[in-house]
């Protein structure tokens, strides 16, 4: 995983902005909804993406985003039943029960925008398709479970930048993130708003 | 210049992030858990009465010595506890011609990497004179205790478990080949051997009763 942050980030870094370019990174709140919010449903104040898009024309751009999201959430002292590995009896466990999600999307987005790059405001509202990798964590005492696993996942977005000067821009947005279930890890749904900087090569 | 300003960001940005990443349990307290399985056959209406021995067996790490100094409030615990859910005590010592339905035995690891079933466990209770109820003509000992699931592993850290085993007493037939007593119900308590002897006996004792909390089929049935 942080291979993968490295990477993307020097390949960004080595990437000449030229126009027609956005490079976007941002700071995410998250909202776990359905399954996810069953096993932490705290809000997460934990979480970045980074963006990169491209335009085709005015009014269409392409690009890629590799994000990161934690979710946590305290259950205090509950029971439940759990299987230990390489055995399928049940037993009943009490204690205090931690549990965390970290889920790192990696998509490619599609993005209309609705006005030319002269704007005050540039509102735009795209799809992000590809994988998500999500990881489900369970802590009582001693005791420690994780699943984790790659996902399908998509996700619908609006939002608006914010255009300071020819190079410089504001960014937020607002964005649905669905990863289907795989094996032991539920569907991903979570409602993220990012707020970030942009850098424009136009 | 502006590449430079933009990685920074995201130094920066990572850092904060990975720097606040949730904590998990912050006391000793929140370390403590109440395990418990039970024989998913077993018939829990036909027990009505038990003993159990005046003393607890620890398994501790070679050159400790067992403190014996708790042993009596745990046991009267586990007692008070088998005692509220209707059953029956029946004294050891009372010569009794009433056979106990069941055997209670409490023990207490501690230490680091163990199973709690343990081929020579029962060579420990060799002495306790319930068992000339529950072994009869054929059991003796040499016979262990036969868990019908798989043993939970506890490990690392420097942890501290007592485990209370329910066992049949009422066994006719029993595997005479495996040596082996049949296991109805374990509860085990198991927490960090972390703060004042006092503060891990509360701790302990808060655990035990959890182990009868979320058992709700141990019960003696109305008669």
């Amino acid at each position: 995983m942080r291979k993968l942050l490295i990477i993307s980030l020097i390949l960004f870094g080595l990437s000449p902005l030229v126009k027609g370019q956005m490079l976007n990174l941002n700071y995410q709140m998250s909202v776990p909804v359905g399954k996810m919010h069953d096993f932490a449903s705290k809000m997460s104040f934990r979480g970045m993406d980074l963006e990169y898009h491209h335009f085709l024309g005015e009014k269409f751009s392409v690009g890629g985003m590799i994000g990161w999201n934690t979710f946590y959430k305290d259950k205090g002292k509950i029971s439940g039943n759990f299987r230990f590995k390489g055995s399928n009896d049940i037993h009943t466990i009490t204690g205090y029960q931690y549990r965390y999600v970290n889920t790192v999307p990696i998509m490619a987005i599609g993005r209309y925008w609705f006005t030319d790059q002269n704007s005050t405001f540039r509102p735009y509202f795209g799809l992000g398709v590809g994988t998500s990798w999500t990881e489900m964590k369970l802590d009582v005492g001693q005791f420690s479970s994780t699943n984790s696993k790659w996902q399908f996942a998509f996700a619908p977005e609006i939002g608006t930048i914010i255009p300071v000067n020819d190079q410089f821009a504001f960014n937020i947005g607002a964005k649905y993130t669905y990863g289907t279930k795989a094996g032991k890890v539920e569907a991903m749904q979570n409602f993220t708003l990012s707020l970030g900087i942009v850098f424009m090569g136009n | 210049m502006k590449r430079l300003l933009f990685l920074s960001c995201i130094g920066l940005f990572a850092q904060f992030l990975v720097s606040c990443y949730p904590g998990g349990a912050d006391t000793v307290k929140e370390m403590d858990v109440a395990i418990t399985n039970y024989d998913k056959n077993a018939d829990f209406s036909k027990y009505t009465t038990f003993s159990l021995p005046d003393t607890i067996v620890y398994f501790v790490a070679q050159g400790e010595t067992p403190n014996h100094t708790y042993d009596p409030q745990i046991l009267q615990l586990v007692k008070d506890n088998f005692t509220q859910l209707g059953y029956t005590y029946i004294d050891p010592q009372s010569e009794s011609d009433v056979q106990p339905s069941f055997i209670v035995t409490v023990s207490a690891f501690s230490n680091v990497n163990y199973y709690y079933a343990n081929d020579y466990w029962y060579n420990y209770w060799g002495w306790y004179p319930g068992w000339n109820w529950v072994w009869g003509p054929t059991w003796g000992p040499g016979w262990g205790p036969s868990y019908p699931w798989n043993p939970v592993a506890v490990y690392s850290y420097r942890s501290g478990s007592i485990v209370i085993d329910m066992i049949a007493a009422d066994q006719t037939a029993p595997t005479s080949s495996e040596k082996k007593i049949p296991v109805l119900w374990s509860g085990v308590a198991d927490g960090l051997l972390q703060g004042s002897a006092q503060s891990i006996l509360d701790r302990m004792e808060s655990t035990i009763d959890q182990c009868f909390v979320q058992s709700p089929y141990l019960k003696k049935q109305a008669q």
